[in-house]
């Protein structure tokens, strides 16, 4: 069975934001609606400091504990692992929002354009959104979908791959089958010693991280 | 050169602690979500008003408990909804979420509630058949059983949250149930009062309304003082709630006026005599107290830190 899952390099992310835009564009998403975030703090003590970038998203989570509280069944998981929101279904009570650890969702009370008129991209995408209901990253669904029913395979070939992997500008991202064991998420986590973020919560994200390399800190660790 | 110590990385928070803000007025949808607020309120007193007066058998608070929950906890609840129209959505998965259950439970609570006190209602009691003796004798049990878990519901709701650690504690359940009796007790000697209603001894219910206090006052104690020791977001949350910038509504609102201060009131009053309207006035206290109180636990709602622990360097 595929459980697609997403590797991030917390080595070669810069902290660019091109994935969080890049994930508007690919899914008009208005203001305050942003399913990915790249979340920066500055850690140690001067002069042994340093900065981390951690893109945070919907995890996927292979346990997820908002498709458990979901009163509608709008919430619901695919034979793939990805956690999908029919919009067609969810009433907005946003019990999910509260049972995610991730934080990583959002609701969509009015839909809003960044200007006090709606730009031509906004005037042609916005219809497609549902107001009311709650919103997240679903792994580009849609683009791996079609990308599979092509004949490419999501992770190598880019037009079946998330928006945001294939628009990250350092490499930071993998996305691949973490059930399969040579896929080139599996070999990372394995080799890099993959993370996941809070796994006390149990709910087993599909989104990995690789921690930084000692050398990365070389210059702010130096005596 | 030097690593930075793990010991210094484990103890870093990257983003900090995050506030819930969409079950309060601070969310997506303005002021609207203080509705829900209203409505978990509403949801508290109005079973606990109808379940005291079932017990002693005052039928006019059974009637306003019920309307109580109909309008207050009912109504809010729909205009919270993002997509109200689709209301019906929220009891189809009772096998798993909280919400479908509680749903259920308020279904049922307005069916019974209502065979209860349909011939009392104003407006529509006189045109109502005789529904049987198998009503009659059966619906107020019902509505009790009903009511009952309309008031348990909530502590699930929050307990089985692992991601807000200050709710995910078992002892919600006891609370809220506690606090709805300790809210229909107050109502029901105000109402008895109010109307001139002979029938009944508010005696024994002032001896209990203290006495429910002052568990009130134990186990809010014991909650504050078990979520300080379980996590720096529990902790977060209890120190936002007692001496962060929410303390005068958790400890001045909540705790002194709404719990302390009729709780004393009540005390004073196994002693000495104390008229009706000093009485009252301590249930009005208390009644505010309830709804400062569940306020305060709504929004002390912080997501655990998102990587309180993380190997940010290889080893």
């Amino acid at each position: 069975m595929v459980r697609w899952g997403m590797v991030i390099d917390l080595t070669k992310c810069a902290g660019c934001q091109t994935c969080t835009v890049a994930c508007k564009v690919e899914n008009a998403l208005g203001p305050r609606i942003q399913r990915v975030t790249v979340v920066e703090k500055e850690i140690g003590t001067f002069p042994k400091v340093t900065r981390l970038y951690i893109p945070k998203r919907c995890m996927n989570c292979k346990d997820p504990q908002c498709v458990e509280v979901c009163p509608s069944g709008a919430t619901e998981q695919r034979e793939d692992g990805i956690v999908v929101i029919n919009k067609d279904d969810c009433i907005g009570c946003r019990y999910c929002m509260m049972a995610c650890p991730y934080n990583a969702r959002m609701f969509r009370g009015v839909e809003r354009s960044y200007f006090d008129s709606p730009s031509k991209w906004e005037q042609r995408r916005y219809p497609e959104h549902d107001v009311g209901v709650v919103d997240k990253c679903d792994f580009c669904a849609e683009r791996v979908d079609q990308g599979l029913a092509n004949g490419l395979k999501p992770g190598d070939d880019l037009d079946a791959t998330p928006f945001c992997v294939f628009a990250c500008i350092s490499n930071a991202m993998e996305f691949g089958d973490l059930d399969d064991p040579d896929s080139k998420v599996s070999q990372l986590i394995k080799e890099r010693g993959g993370f996941q973020l809070l796994p006390e919560m149990e709910t087993d994200p599909s989104v990995y991280y690789l921690p930084r390399r000692q050398g990365d800190d070389e210059e702010n660790t130096d005596e | 050169m030097k690593k930075i110590p793990m010991n210094k990385l484990l103890e870093t928070t990257v983003d900090g602690y995050t506030f819930q803000k969409e079950w309060s007025a601070k969310g997506d949808m303005g002021p609207r979500g203080l509705l829900l607020d209203i409505a978990m309120f509403f949801g508290l007193i109005g079973p606990g008003l109808f379940m005291v007066s079932h017990l002693v058998g005052f039928g006019r608070g059974m009637m306003l408990g019920f309307l109580t929950f109909l309008i207050g906890y009912g109504l809010p609840h729909l205009f919270f909804l993002g997509r109200a129209e689709r209301f019906i959505g929220a009891m189809l998965r009772p096998q798993s979420s909280w919400i479908s259950r509680g749903f259920m439970f308020a279904n049922a609570f307005i069916i019974f509630g209502f065979l209860s006190v349909a011939p009392l209602l104003p407006i529509v009691g006189g045109s109502i058949p005789d529904l049987g003796p198998a009503i009659r004798d059966n619906a107020p049990p019902l509505a009790f059983l009903s009511a009952l878990l309309v008031v348990v519901y909530p502590g699930f709701l929050f307990s089985t949250l692992r991601a807000i650690s200050f709710w995910n504690s078992k002892l919600l359940i006891p609370l809220f149930v506690i606090l709805s009796f300790e809210g229909g007790i107050a109502l029901t000697m105000i109402l008895v009062q109010a109307t001139g209603e002979t029938a009944i001894d508010v005696g024994p219910l002032a001896d209990y309304e203290t006495r429910i206090i002052l568990g009130v006052i134990v186990l809010v104690g014991f909650y504050l003082g078990r979520e300080y020791g379980r996590g720096s977001a529990s902790r977060e949350s209890v120190v936002f709630l007692t001496s962060g910038r929410f303390s005068q509504i958790f400890d001045g609102g909540a705790i002194t006026v709404g719990l302390v201060l009729p709780f004393l009131i009540g005390l004073y009053a196994t002693q000495a005599a104390v008229s009706p309207t000093v009485i009252g006035l301590a249930g009005l206290l208390e009644i505010v107290g309830i709804f400062l109180l569940k306020y305060s636990i709504v929004h002390a709602g912080i997501y655990k830190p998102l990587i309180p622990a993380v190997p940010i360097l290889d080893r």
